[in-house]
C-alpha cells in the first residue's frame, strides 16, 4: 500500500490539546528530495504537524511512518530527522564550531572528522573562519545559517524547518529562500517547510500543503495550487483574489456580479450555488462599450510593477490589477476570459474568505 | 567596661552625623524640588543608606580591628587571629566549654577551618540535593510545580530559632529519629551534640537557598534548547550533562554563595543542636564580643572571615561574570 517513494507517510494523524482538536485526520505523504511545504495561518497545526514528525509532539492518533516503519514512539534523538528551529535555539554556552559539531561530537566521531564536517558546512552557509566566534555575537541571518548548518552536518534524512525566515527582514528572507532552495538540490535532502508566508511557499516548495484549523485544505504544487485553488480560503490565501458568492446557470455558465460568464468548469448541477474566484490580475480593462460588465475606478494605487485599482461595478467591487493606469472617477470595462474564472464549491463553514466579499 | 560603651574615635561620629543630615537633606530636596531634579540624584537616598549602614560600620570594624583597648594602632588582634594558642585559650573561655574540653581534650581543628569545612560540606549536600529538586520543580510537565515551590518557601517564612527547636525535637536521644535507628540496630547512635546534628540543622535550614537560584535559571531556560538537544542525538542524560547543566551555572553560584556565607557565619545552630562542643567561628566572634567585651579582637576575627568570604565570592564571580544567577 505504502509506495516506496515515501520517505514519511502520516494516516490519519489527529492531536488534541485539553480537549481541543488541532490536529484532525492528517493524510499526508512526503517524497523522497522533495521540498515540502505546510502552509497557512497561525493556528492551523502546520507547526504541531512538523513537531509530531520531529518527536517532539505525540500523535493521540493515527500512524507516522519513516521508511514504511511506524516511528510514533521513537525518541527525537532516535529519528533520522533534524529540526531548525523558529528561533534557532543555538546553544549559547558553545561557540559556532561548537554548536555545529554538537550532534556529530555525540556520534562520537574523530576530532578531524568533525572538524573537516564543519569547515564544510561553514562553507556552505558562506560562513567560514566564524567558527571561533560567540553565538550571540552573530546577526539575526547569521544565526539563522549556523542553525541550518548544525541541521545539517548531521546529514539528516529529512530537515524539517519551522518558520526558519520569519525574524529576518524582507530582503535577507529573499535571499535566503533562494539560499535554502539551492542548498535543498546540491544535498538532495528532503525539506519540509513551514510557514505562513504565501509567496516563499510558492518561491520554494515542490509541494504546497495548505492547513486550515487543523485540516489539510489542498495539496499541490505552486502553480497546482495558484491556479487551481480547492476553495476560496485556499484562493484568498494564496495570492490576491476577488471572491464573489455566484449561481452556476448551467455547465459553462456562471452567474455573478449581476452578470452572467461563459467559463470552463462543468459538474455542479443547475443554479447551484458556488464560490466564484478571479485573480486581479486575470480581469482585463476595456472600453466601456465592450466590456463584459462597467465599472467605476473608486482608488489607485501603484505597486511598483503594476497598478492596484478597486473598480465598482455596483453589484461588486473588483480588485485589479494592470500595468496600465486608467483616471480615478472613469468609468471602464471588465473583461475575463472564461479560463480564468475558477468556480468553486461554497466552503461549508463560516471562513476569513467570507468576510472580505 | 559595659557592654554598652561605645567609645567611637570622633571622626566616626562626625562621619555618621553627615550622612545623616545629607540623607534628610536629599529626600526633603527630592521631595520639594521633584521637577527639575536629575535623574542621578534619585539614586542618592539609596547611596546615603549605603554610607550610614555599610560603609560606615565596615569603617568601625577596620577601625576596632587595629586598635588596642586603649584606641592605640596595633595589628595584634590580627596576629592573634593566627596564633593557634590564642585560639585556643580564647575558646575555652565559656565555662561550659572549658570543662567540656578539659574532658575530651581540645579539637586540632580550629574554629575557622571547622566553620569553613561544615560550610564547605553543608554547601555540597545542598548542591546534592537542591539541584534534581530544582530540576524536578521545572520541568513543564510538572503542573503541580507551584504547590512545590510554595512548600520550600513557607517554612522559610517561620523563625530559624524555631525552626531549630523543631529540629531539636526530632534529632534528641529519644526522639522519633534515633527511636528508628535503635530499633533497626544502631544501639550507640546518636545525634544531639554532633556536628552531624548541626549539619542537618545547616542544610535544612540553607536548602532553599540553593534550590531557589538554580530553580528560577532552569525555568527561564528556552525549552527549545533541550529540543534541540534531543533533535541533535542527545539522549536526555547527555542532554543534561551538554546542555542544562553549563546552562544553569549561573544558578548554581548564585545558590552557593547563598547557602556558603551564612553557613560559614552560623552560630545559633552550633550553639543549638551542636552543644557548643566545637566551636565555630561565629560561636567564638560572639564569645569574644559578648562573654569577654573584647571588641578589637571580636572585630578582628570578623576582618578576617569577611576578607575570606570577598575572596571566595570574587573567585565565585568568574564562573558568572554576566550575574545571570541574580545573586550577591
Amino acid at each position: 500500500m505504502v509506495e516506496n517513494e515515501h520517505l514519511i507517510d502520516l494516516i490519519g494523524i489527529g492531536k488534541d490539546y485539553d480537549g481541543v482538536t488541532v490536529l484532525d485526520n492528517i493524510d499526508l505523504y512526503i517524497r523522497r528530495k522533495e521540498f515540502v511545504t505546510l502552509l497557512g495561518p497561525s493556528g492551523c497545526g502546520k507547526t504541531t504537524t512538523l513537531r509530531i514528525i520531529g518527536g517532539f509532539e505525540h500523535p493521540d492518533r493515527g500512524q507516522l511512518l519513516f521508511e514504511g516503519r511506524d516511528i510514533a514512539a521513537l525518541p527525537p534523538y532516535k529519528r533520522r530527522v533534524n529540526t531548525v528551529f523558529q528561533k534557532y535555539a543555538l546553544f549559547p554556552h558553545l561557540n559556532v564550531h561548537d554548536n555545529i559539531a554538537f550532534g556529530l561530537k555525540i556520534k562520537k566521531m574523530s576530532r578531524g572528522e568533525i572538524d573537516r564536517r564543519v569547515d564544510y558546512m561553514l562553507d556552505l552557509v558562506n560562513l567560514e573562519g566564524y567558527g571561533s566566534r560567540r553565538v550571540d555575537a552573530l546577526s539575526g541571518g547569521q544565526q539563522q545559517r549556523i542553525a541550518i548548518a548544525r541541521s545539517l552536518v548531521n546529514e539528516p534524512e529529512v530537515l524539517l524547518l519551522d518558520e526558519p525566515l520569519g525574524a529576518l527582514d524582507l530582503k535577507l528572507r529573499k535571499e535566503m529562500q533562494l539560499e535554502l532552495k539551492r542548498m535543498q538540490q546540491r544535498l538532495g535532502i528532503t525539506f519540509l517547510y513551514v510557514t505562513h508566508d504565501q509567496e516563499e511557499a510558492l518561491t520554494m516548495s515542490d509541494t504546497i500543503v495548505v492547513m486550515r484549523d487543523g485540516r489539510i485544505l489542498q495539496i499541490g504544487n505552486p502553480k497546482h495550487i495558484y491556479d487551481e485553488p480547492a476553495n476560496a480560503f485556499v484562493a484568498d490565501f494564496i495570492g490576491e483574489s476577488n471572491i464573489l458568492h455566484g449561481t452556476m446557470v448551467e455547465d459553462e455558465v456562471v452567474r455573478f456580479a449581476g452578470h452572467t460568464f461563459p467559463c470552463v468548469d462543468f459538474g455542479f448541477g443547475e443554479d447551484a450555488p458556488v464560490d466564484v474566484v478571479v485573480r486581479p490580475e486575470d480581469i482585463v480593462l476595456v472600453g466601456e462599450d465592450v466590456g463584459q460588465i462597467t465599472g467605476v475606478i473608486q482608488s489607485v494605487l501603484f505597486k511598483g510593477v503594476h497598478y492596484e485599482m478597486m473598480i465598482d461595478t455596483g453589484e461588486f467591487t473588483f480588485k485589479v490589477h494592470s500595468t496600465t493606469m486608467q483616471p480615478q472617477g472613469s468609468r471602464v470595462g471588465l473583461s475575463i476570459v472564461p479560463f480564468n474564472i475558477h468556480i468553486m464549491k461554497p466552503m461549508a463553514e463560516e471562513g476569513k474568505a467570507d468576510v472580505e466579499v | 567596661m559595659s557592654r554598652f560603651d561605645v567609645s567611637l574615635p570622633w571622626w566616626a561620629w562626625v562621619l555618621m552625623g553627615l550622612g545623616l543630615a545629607a540623607f534628610v537633606a536629599m529626600v526633603a530636596v527630592s521631595i520639594l524640588r521633584n521637577r527639575g531634579m536629575k535623574r542621578s540624584l534619585f539614586a542618592s537616598p539609596y547611596a546615603l543608606w549605603m554610607i550610614l549602614f555599610t560603609i560606615v560600620p565596615l569603617v568601625i570594624i577596620v577601625y576596632y580591628a587595629l586598635t588596642d583597648s586603649s584606641g592605640n594602632f596595633t595589628w595584634d588582634n590580627l596576629r592573634n587571629f593566627w596564633d593557634s594558642n590564642y585560639i585556643r585559650r580564647m575558646s575555652a573561655t565559656s565555662d561550659a566549654a572549658r570543662a567540656r574540653y578539659a574532658v575530651r581534650g581540645m579539637s586540632n581543628m580550629d574554629p575557622l577551618i571547622y566553620s569553613l569545612w561544615m560550610a564547605f560540606l553543608c554547601t555540597v549536600i545542598c548542591l546534592v540535593l537542591a539541584y534534581p529538586t530544582a530540576l524536578f520543580m521545572a520541568d513543564r510537565k510538572m503542573k503541580r510545580a507551584s504547590s512545590l515551590v510554595i512548600l520550600f518557601v513557607v517554612p522559610m517564612w517561620m523563625n530559624i530559632t524555631l525552626r531549630t527547636y523543631a529540629m531539636r525535637i526530632l534529632l534528641v536521644d529519644d526522639g522519633p529519629l534515633i527511636t528508628f535507628l535503635r530499633l533497626v540496630g544502631f544501639k550507640d547512635a546518636q545525634l544531639m551534640d554532633t556536628p552531624a546534628a548541626v549539619l542537618i540543622g545547616m542544610v535544612y535550614n540553607f536548602l532553599p537557598f540553593m534550590i531557589f537560584p538554580i530553580y528560577t535559571v532552569l525555568s527561564k531556560m528556552d525549552p527549545a534548547l533541550q529540543e534541540a538537544a534531543s533533535d541533535l542525538g542527545a539522549n536526555p542524560g547527555r542532554s543534561l550533562i551538554k546542555v542544562t547543566m553549563p546552562l544553569s551555572i549561573p544558578g548554581v553560584v548564585s545558590g552557593i554563595t547563598m547557602v556558603f556565607m551564612p553557613a560559614v557565619t552560623t552560630f545559633t545552630l552550633n550553639v543549638m543542636l551542636g552543644g557548643s562542643k566545637r566551636l565555630m567561628l561565629g560561636n567564638l566572634i560572639e564569645q569574644t564580643f559578648t562573654k569577654q567585651s573584647n571588641w578589637n579582637m571580636g572585630s578582628a576575627m570578623s576582618l578576617v572571615m569577611m576578607v575570606l568570604i570577598l575572596i571566595s565570592l570574587t573567585i565565585l564571580r568568574k564562573a558568572d561574570p554576566n550575574n545571570e544567577g541574580g545573586g550577591l
